[in-house]
């Protein structure tokens, strides 16, 4: 993935030019050689290569096409897709790669690509060969009724040009044409073109953004409960059933809002949206849509598992590349599953925090251009009046990038208090950006820039986790360079558990050894941790665990614990609170 | 949470959702790891459903804690032993290699074991298993699972808490932990490291060439490293390691220094690599096989650690010898099991039934049934489907058994010899002058091509003798590694390079071949042919994964004869599911496989199998076969198996399925000699072409030859300061040859593609030489009387003994230079070079009295601005400053930096390289390695006492200056970026490196491409040091942006000039397609200098001139057409333009496709990720036009010499034939134009005597 700070372009493409070709052209008045020679000897007429053209998606066919999309966590992905259906698009979503798809992409993709696009480029062709097989629907057949939806952005990594790699390698695999639709991440909610099937608009954005932060709440809570549920795989069962509340709630919202009073006024401060667009953001802020599909599935879970705390378990927090830190297929080892397996809590990194991060990146670049002329020059010819304007723009995009920001974190928190604040928090992107600053410049962009090295910091100095773990695909350039910089972290704070893995298809097994051992580092002092928590807490385990039978709330999976200063795993914070109850109990 | 795979679309999509759960997600892929985690599952499983449960512990009055048993079920062997924790004594032991047979091993253990305690029940031992393959297996006896470093870090803490690293070198894997003091648990702390996807600096590299250099086991331990010489190896993969390893072995060096030199590559790699960049504090402790059992190993570590303590300033214990603290402790091997058992004894303490032994049953139950269980899980059908269509195939394919010609007694047998010298083995063959193959000889090498070569000319003489015939040779052809050395000792008419032997080759007996695939021991080559003309050919030029070396040692392993591989493969019905890639991955995934109880044909059949896939997925990179042809010919030693014959042909007519055109897959006749037929082609075509008469010595003399090989300090180069030590082959072929060896002059070029390559030959004796070859600098080692001398060098000047000949090679290689410019080397050149800045600086302010009554700030400034005049800045020569050092010299200039205390570092080396590359902890792309070492050449080299360095500057440059239009953007890629904190990072982790001497590190993010945002950032970063003001800097940055203007309008004067000059001469140019910092020739390894002495001038991207007329001429119609917006936009071939030094390379591809001078030769990076998306693109542009496309799309650290002279030769030989074709082209052109003038002067003519003409002319 990658972040693409929305920097300033004159010409509204970008590339600012610096060395005019007219300043190098014809120097000295050379009128070129040979002219005629060459024209007579010039190489055999034959066309010239050209890109192929693509095919839009028009508003007219949207009904009779397919949209397919993938690059998250199942969860997500089933959240997305029945907010696309609420808004009346055809989606469907791909299943999660896997290390034959990853051989797909390899075959159809250039070569030395990073593996997020092998996975989803072999995802992709697969599911169309299938469709092909299965419903022996031709390949032109296929690229009438299917079309594929992805992210994209401008830059510096290659993610940016994964939509040519999509449509070479679709077309090496014999879907020559297949439609590719992008949206740009920093694009803003609006970037719809003229007639084209895809209203990039304010229900659109919505609907994708409520998705994104249920799906992250629930992904959360899942990494949470699982390891510590007393009847192996009872949380995902519920869980399944959580998901079908969410799922109907993200197909049923209506954006059929009527614009208010404050809506309209609202909309004269607000430039680029109306009063209709106003009213939807009015709606999400006041509704309680989503909040209350969550406080459904809470007590869903609270009344069918039941969870034990006082098993020690490490806490890893996952890093790393968007992608690979994100997918919970082969992409990354499975490696959810394998920490959970191998007696671990796994921190999951919610895409809302990857939102929270465009933002801030943004504005950062806004910052940092603050005050200088739109074309860049170095002697600007600027009226007042000129200034005065930029001025105002500057404040006008400012505000507008403050306020997206505060809306992101007030419901995101909102979803969480929702669950009982169960679910971490957004961390702060200006604490992040200052922890990480001594190693990393927070404007290093490509991939997740600084934040790798700044989560790194803030989980184990905050002692939030027992162990970093963090996992990048094969041949993730910024990503690559993080870890070079965390060897300075690491080598600063002596505290730091921290893995890096390169994901990369051939090297699975030795990935695992190494996670194990680093485990086996993070165990040791998550026991440690746990001793000194029963030593603090002056009991000893089998009266907390009798005490605990005792009363069923703390068996509760969304049952509240109190974080101590000092102790990262939940058994320790746990036994901690327990046995702070039972002092305050007198039948205890 | 995780959500299962959607299995079929088609299924309406508001259905309830899938269940969440693990166990879905595995079922989507069938490959190891899921299967070891159903295994796991089911152990856990069925140990839980035996029908009396887990056995609790039962301690005896005789082992108050029972017995404890830890085991270490390593890659190859397996080590237990036996403890009683209550005296901490080992009461047995034991270490066997298990032959990839773990689970068999271990059953064989844990009955011995039994059978060694009678009087202990199973109840009473508790089973503590480590290792690789421990894992699978801890399930089925009820043992508790201990992840290796934990269990050698237990062992290390308990048996020697001093020591603070560990070095353990296994069969396939190598680890580092480091133990640092961790303040939260109180406890040390391990920072583990271990390869991760590679086997390079393992055992596995030792092992490999241990094999090839046929060492007996029992020598092994005793070779040493102390006092031998060290040759450069690659110890980054074995595949490298091997082909150095080759070269110098036929270059005479001897056995022990090559595994001298190994050891040394080996303890470099782990060292630079593993270590991550942490320091290995003493004490130090060697484990594992190699580390413990050979004394070179010992010795190498004991040097180098030493020097890094040194280097980085470690305080070692007062009065102790460094090489002391490195310690190879008895009992190594046992470690793993001794840390497992300590694992135990902690983890019992709270839980006593932890890891009782349930009995062996289980396990035998495994062997028994479950492992064909688990393999029919994740295995596929064998290498044929039914037999009647294996029948068919081997109908078709099988040869008939060749029979060489027989001939009359006393007949005189006219024939050609060639003889292709390979890495690992040689053939020769007699071509008759009818061009029919009459004999064969096949070598395995025995390390030296002249011995080979003698043999196998004699067999062929022989088999042409022993019938009494006589033999006559016409002519002599050579090719493959020792082509050179062959053609000169023997004198054969042609050395002919392989690529193009094999073309030969092939279209002697197929002509309508489109493809060639020819899979050799360590190459394979794909050469792509159109109507009889080759069009395009690849090489697998850093990985040999797709050879079929590693299938036949893969087979002598299994004790199969390389004959019976396809015999056994064919006898598999289902195999397992390799995955493509490196060939030390698929070592790994045998081991596995055989865990799983993979017999060693079905491993076989999976192996040929995934040949093809290899081929042509991994190194070829073409899945797309159909679109290359429809012949296709297997050629190579390989394709004499025909398990992989089959595998290939299937993966080919798969590969056409649905194309509608059916493939046709022939084996070459003779696919083992096809190189040796080649040449002996070549050799027959000058003979009945050109009417040469051979230079062959003759077949008497062949058997005469004798050779001497030196290589010491006899032979060491003086010619520079590299002083390389060379390899004289001295050869004596007998009284013919000295009749005519009397010519002692050097050519000093060879001609054709042999230009400028580094093997001369000499001919003469002592006692013919001329005064002043005898007396210039003379020999050390003078030629005997009838000898002839070959020097093998690694450049031209060393191929020569005496300095006129030096000189002569000079002066020639000079003139070719200056015949054919090489603008990347001018670029890389001219970007540093001080220029003549103008001062724009405010004036340097006198002191005053009043001076420190200013203001701080103030008086700051002045004392900064007096600095300024003293202040020395260091860059690094790397990455994206090869296009914009202009501007930041001329900024520094500009404000009054004196221009030579702006100090950049040397050009990249080997020696630079090795020197400051020890503190890197990643690994990423070759060019954003090479920066810690440039740091460390400024740091240590340029900053001295005298002439300190006070910053070092190395920007993170995010945009760059574009001088394209409508781009998206113009980025630089991220790693060169990023790369200046990474390198930051590594020297400040431990020490602050910079601070120590007293050096400040500069490292801004900058805009290049927004001025006045880098005004900003510039005075943001300069402002304190160098007390800059706004104006000045403004001033500079406009002085700077105007330097570098200037310095690419140079580029570009000098690209028009060139092109010019070949345009006007019909030549042929070269446009190196590449990023700025590939013009340093430590990055590119010199192949863009080989190029240029082949004659061929070289331009840049860069350096393409934009003239309005030329761009008119190019692009002029184009534009007119709409078809792209602009001469320089790339909208019409790429959308995603954001990456300036790709857009900028997409350019120049489309400018080279459409002038008739130009060639391409793309050079790229491994692990370039803004090329990789771009190299079918790339293609795309300059093969649709018809120009011819080279590449070299790997550069790594690894300079693989042998590849790129091979690579270069090709090139050279189908550019001498593109060239010869463009001048045809050009003549034919100018014929027409002179025709058509001569028309339209007798048509003027004709129309002036037309009555009436005259008076309208008139």
């Amino acid at each position: 993935m990658d972040n693409s700070p929305d920097r300033e372009r004159p010409d509204g493409l970008g590339g600012t030019r610096l060395l005019e070709p007219k300043s190098l052209s014809n120097p000295g008045g050379v009128t070129g050689p040979a002219g005629t020679l060459f024209e007579r000897a010039a190489r055999p007429r034959q066309p010239h290569y050209r890109r192929p053209p693509e095919r839009p998606l028009t508003r007219a066919a949207r009904g009779q096409v397919t949209i397919l999309f993938g690059g998250l966590t199942g969860c997500h992905e089933f959240l997305v897709e029945a907010g696309m259906q609420g808004l009346g698009y055809r989606v469907q979503r791909l299943p999660t790669p896997t290390r034959t798809d990853c051989q797909t992409g390899k075959e159809y993709c250039n070569p030395g690509q990073c593996n997020p696009s092998y996975f989803t480029v072999g995802a992709l062709i697969n599911h169309l060969k299938r469709i092909q097989r299965e419903q022996g629907l031709t390949a032109e057949r296929i690229g009438e009724q299917y079309a594929y939806m992805t992210a994209g952005s401008c830059g510096p990594c290659r993610f940016g040009m994964y939509e040519s790699e999509y449509r070479m390698a679709l077309e090496n695999a014999g879907f020559p044409g297949f439609r590719i639709l992008v949206f740009q991440q920093g694009g803003g909610l609006k970037q719809s073109c003229e007639g084209t099937a895809i209203d990039f608009n304010v229900p659109f954005f919505l609907s994708l953004l409520n998705a994104l932060f249920v799906g992250d709440c629930l992904h959360s809570l899942a990494s949470q409960i699982r390891p510590y549920e007393v009847v192996p795989g009872r949380t995902d069962e519920v869980m399944s059933e959580c998901l079908a509340i969410c799922r109907q709630a993200m197909r049923d919202k209506s954006y059929e809002i009527r614009a208010g009073l404050a809506s309209r006024c609202l909309s004269r401060v607000t430039p680029g949206y109306d009063a209709a667009d106003v009213a939807k953001f009015l709606e999400q802020l006041r509704g309680d849509w989503y909040t209350s599909a969550l406080r459904r599935c809470g007590d869903l879970l609270n009344e069918k598992v039941e969870v034990d705390y006082t098993r020690p378990k490490p806490k890893v927090k996952i890093t790393g590349e968007f992608w690979a830190q994100t997918t919970d297929g082969d992409g990354n080892f499975r490696m959810f599953e394998f920490l959970e397996r191998e007696n671990a809590e796994v921190i999951v990194e919610p895409v809302a925090g990857w939102i929270t991060y465009i933002l801030h990146q943004a504005m950062l670049n806004r910052t940092d251009r603050r005050g200088l002329p739109a074309d860049m020059r170095i002697r600007p010819r600027q009226t007042w009046r000129q200034r005065v304007d930029g001025w105002m723009t500057y404040q006008k995009k400012m505000f507008l990038m403050r306020v997206a920001r505060w809306m992101v974190q007030r419901e995101y928190d909102r979803l969480r208090a929702a669950l009982n604040d169960i679910v971490p928090p957004l961390v702060s992107q200006a604490t992040l950006r200052e922890l990480a600053r001594p190693y990393m410049n927070p404007r290093a962009a490509g991939g997740e820039g600084h934040l790798e090295v700044a989560k790194t910091i803030y989980y184990s100095k905050n002692r939030l986790a027992h162990m970093v773990l963090s996992v990048k695909p094969f041949g993730c350039m910024p990503s690559t360079q993080s870890d070079g910089v965390q060897a300075a972290v690491i080598a600063h704070f002596p505290e730091v558990i921290f893995l890096p893995i390169e994901t990369s298809p051939e090297g699975e097994v030795n990935a695992y050894s190494r996670v194990q051992m680093a485990l086996g580092e993070a165990k040791i002092r998550c026991k440690a941790e746990f001793a000194e928590a029963l030593r603090k807490a002056g009991t000893d385990l089998e009266k907390i665990r009798l005490y605990v039978a005792a009363h069923p709330e703390l068996r509760k999976p969304l049952q509240k614990v109190p974080m101590h200063k000092g102790f990262a795993g939940r058994a320790a914070n746990f036994v901690l609170h327990v046995a702070d109850r039972m002092r305050a109990d007198p039948c205890a | 949470m995780r959500v299962a795979p959607v299995q079929n679309r088609q299924a309406e999509p508001a259905e309830p959702p899938h269940r969440i759960g693990r166990r879905e997600g595995a079922a989507q892929s069938r490959l190891d790891a899921r299967a070891d985690q159903e295994l796991l599952a089911y152990s856990a499983g069925s140990a839980r459903t035996r029908p009396h449960g887990r056995r609790p512990f039962r301690p005896t009055v005789e082992y108050p804690r029972g017995l404890m048993v830890g085991m270490d079920v390593g890659s190859t062997t397996v080590k237990a032993v036996v403890v009683d924790p209550a005296r901490g004594a080992i009461l047995w032991r034991d270490y066997q290699r298990h032959g990839t047979r773990q689970p068999e091993m271990v059953l064989e253990f844990l009955r011995r074991i039994e059978r060694d305690f009678p009087d202990v029940a199973c109840e009473s031992m508790r089973v503590f298993i480590t290792g690789s393959g421990g894992a699978s297996l801890a399930g089925f006896i009820g043992a508790r699972h201990v992840q290796e470093v934990n269990a050698v870090s237990l062992a290390v803490e308990r048996l020697f808490p001093d020591v603070r690293s560990v070095i353990e070198l296994g069969g396939q894997d190598a680890k580092i932990i480091v133990f640092k003091d961790d303040p939260q648990s109180g406890r040390l702390k391990k920072l583990p490291s271990m390869n991760d996807k590679c086997a390079g600096g393992t055992g596995a590299v030792i092992d490999k060439i241990v094999a090839k250099l046929q060492i007996p086991p029992e020598r092994l331990s005793d070779l040493g490293y102390d006092g031998l010489r060290i040759h450069p190896v690659a110890g980054k993969c074995g595949v490298f390691a091997e082909t150095d390893i080759n070269g110098l072995q036929k270059q005479g060096v001897h056995s022990e220094e090559l595994m001298a030199s190994l050891f040394e590559s080996i303890v470099l790699q782990n060292l630079s690599v593993l270590t991550r960049g942490h320091t290995l504090m003493p004490k130090v402790l060697l484990l594992g096989g190699p580390n413990t059992f050979i004394r070179g190993m010992v010795e190498c570590w004991r040097h180098h650690l030493p020097l890094m303590w040194a280097e980085r300033n470690v305080e070692l214990p007062p009065g102790a010898r460094p090489e002391d603290l490195v310690i190879v402790p008895p009992d190594a091997q046992y470690f793993g099991a001794i840390g497992a058992v300590e694992f135990g004894k902690l983890e019992t303490e709270e839980n006593p039934n932890l890891g009782v032994y349930q009995g062996h049953e289980h396990l035998e139950w495994y062997l028994r049934v479950g492992r064909v269980q688990e393999k029919q899980a994740c295995g596929v059908r064998g290498l044929w489907r039914e037999r009647g269509e294996l029948d068919a195939f081997l109908s078709e394919y099988r040869k008939r058994p060749w029979e060489p010609a027989t001939f009359r007694p006393g007949q005189t047998v006219r024939a050609f010899i060639g003889v292709d010298g390979g890495s690992t083995s040689t053939k020769g063959i007699l071509l008759d002058p009818e061009r029919n193959v009459i004999a064969k000889a096949y070598q395995l090498s025995k390390g030296n091509p002249i011995e080979d070569t003698i043999e196998i000319i004699g067999r062929l003489r022989e088999q042409v003798e022993r019938q009494k015939a006589r033999l006559e040779i016409l002519g002599v052809g050579t090719t493959g590694y020792a082509k050179d050395i062959l053609k000169e000792v023997i004198g054969a008419d042609v050395a002919l390079v392989e690529t193009v032997a094999h073309t030969q080759a092939c279209l002697h007996y197929y002509p309508d071949a489109d493809v060639i695939c020819d899979v050799g021991g360590q190459d394979i080559k794909l050469i792509f042919l159109k109507n009889g003309q080759v069009k395009d050919f690849k090489l697998n030029t850093q990985c040999s994964a797709g050879n079929g070396y590693f299938l036949q040692s893969t087979a002598a392993s299994f004790g199969y004869d390389v004959e019976q591989y396809a015999e056994a493969a064919f006898a598999a019905e289902s195999m397992p599911e390799f995955g493509y890639g490196c060939a030390v991955f698929l070592q790994a995934d045998i081991v596995d496989f055989q865990r799983k109880g993979w017999q060693a044909n079905e491993i076989m059949a999976g192996l040929a199998a995934v040949l093809p896939k290899n081929i042509w997925l991994y190194v070829a990179q073409m899945p797309n076969l159909a679109k290359l042809g429809r012949t296709f010919v297997l050629q190579g030693g390989t394709q004499h198996n025909l398990a992989a014959v089959k595998a290939q042909v299937d993966f080919i007519r798969a590969r056409f399925q649905g194309s509608g055109v059916e493939p046709r897959i022939l084996v070459h006749e003779h696919c083992g000699e096809s190189g040796a037929i080649g040449c002996a082609l070549e050799a027959y075509r000058l003979w009945s072409q050109q009417n040469r008469r051979t230079t062959f010595i003759g077949l008497d003399n062949v058997r005469r030859i004798e050779y001497r090989v030196t290589r010491d300090e006899r032979t060491r180069c003086r010619f520079c300061k590299n002083a390389c030590i060379r390899t004289f082959i001295d050869v004596t072929v007998g009284a013919e040859d000295e009749e005519r060896a009397v010519d002692l002059s050097t050519r000093l070029l060879k001609s054709g593609a042999e230009e400028g390559h580094p093997t001369r030959f000499k001919k003469g004796s002592a006692g013919t030489a001329s005064p002043a070859a005898r007396n210039g600098d003379g020999s050390r080692m003078p030629l005997q009387r009838g000898q002839k001398r070959l020097i093998v060098a690694t450049c031209e000047r060393g191929t020569v003994e005496d300095r006129e000949d030096m000189l002569q090679i000079q002066k020639g290689l000079a003139a070719v230079k200056k015949a054919n410019p090489n603008l990347m080397e001018f670029a890389a050149r001219e970007a540093f070079l001080p220029g003549p800045a103008v001062r724009v600086h405010d004036p340097i302010p006198a002191r005053r009295w009043y001076e420190p009554l200013l203001p701080a700030p103030t008086r700051r400034r002045l004392q900064a601005m007096r600095r300024r005049q003293d202040v020395r800045i260091g860059i690094p020569r790397v990455l994206n400053l090869y296009s914009l050092a202009p501007f930041f010299r001329t900024f520094f200039e500009s404000l009054g930096v004196p221009a030579e205390n702006v100090v950049f570092s040397d050009y990249t080396s080997l020696e630079l390289y090795k020197a400051g590359c020890k503190r890197g902890s990643i690994d990423p792309c070759w060019p954003s390695k090479v920066c810690i070492a440039h740091v460390h050449n400024l740091l240590y080299r340029k900053h001295t006492p005298d002439r300190p360095l006070h910053y070092i500057w190395f920007p993170m440059i995010d945009a760059m200056p574009t001088w394209l239009e409508n781009v998206v953007d113009n980025r630089a890629c991220p790693t060169a970026a990023i790369t200046p904190e990474s390198v930051k990072a590594a020297y400040i982790k431990e020490q602050d490196a910079f601070a120590c001497a007293g050096v400040k590190y500069l490292d801004p993010m900058l805009h290049m491409d927004e001025p006045a945002l880098l005004v900003r950032q510039l005075r943001d970063a300069w402002g304190e040091p160098l007390g800059l003001s706004a104006g000045e800097t403004r001033r500079a940055v406009e002085v700077a942006y105007n330097a570098l203007e200037d310095f690419q309008r140079r580029l570009h004067e000098e690209g028009r000039k060139v092109l010019e000059q070949i345009e006007q001469t019909d030549r042929v140019g070269v446009v190196v397609l590449s990023r700025p910092y590939h013009a340093d020739p430590g990055i590119s390894h010199g192949i863009i200098e080989e190029l240029q002495k082949l004659g061929y001038p070289v331009l840049t991207q860069d350096c393409l001139p934009i003239d309005e007329p030329i761009l008119e001429r190019l692009f002029g119609e184009e534009v007119a057409a709409d078809l792209c917006a602009s001469a320089l936009s790339i909208d019409d071939v790429w959308k995603n333009s954001y990456s300036e030094n790709t857009n900028r390379k997409i350019w120049a591809a489309k400018f080279v496709a459409r002038h008739p001078n130009l060639v391409a030769l793309e050079l790229s990076s491994f692990k370039c990720g803004h090329d990789a998306p771009i190299y079918a693109l790339i293609e795309d542009i300059i093969e649709t036009s018809g120009t011819p496309y080279f590449c070299f799309k790997d550069i790594d650290e690894n300079k693989p010499t042998g590849s790129i002279k091979i690579r270069i030769e090709t090139i050279g030989y189908f550019l001498k034939r593109y060239s010869e074709q463009l001048a045809e082209r050009q003549r034919k052109a100018r014929r027409v134009e002179q025709q058509v003038r001569q028309w339209e002067q007798q048509l003027a003519g004709q129309r002036r005597d037309l009555p009436g003409e005259t008076a309208v002319a008139g």
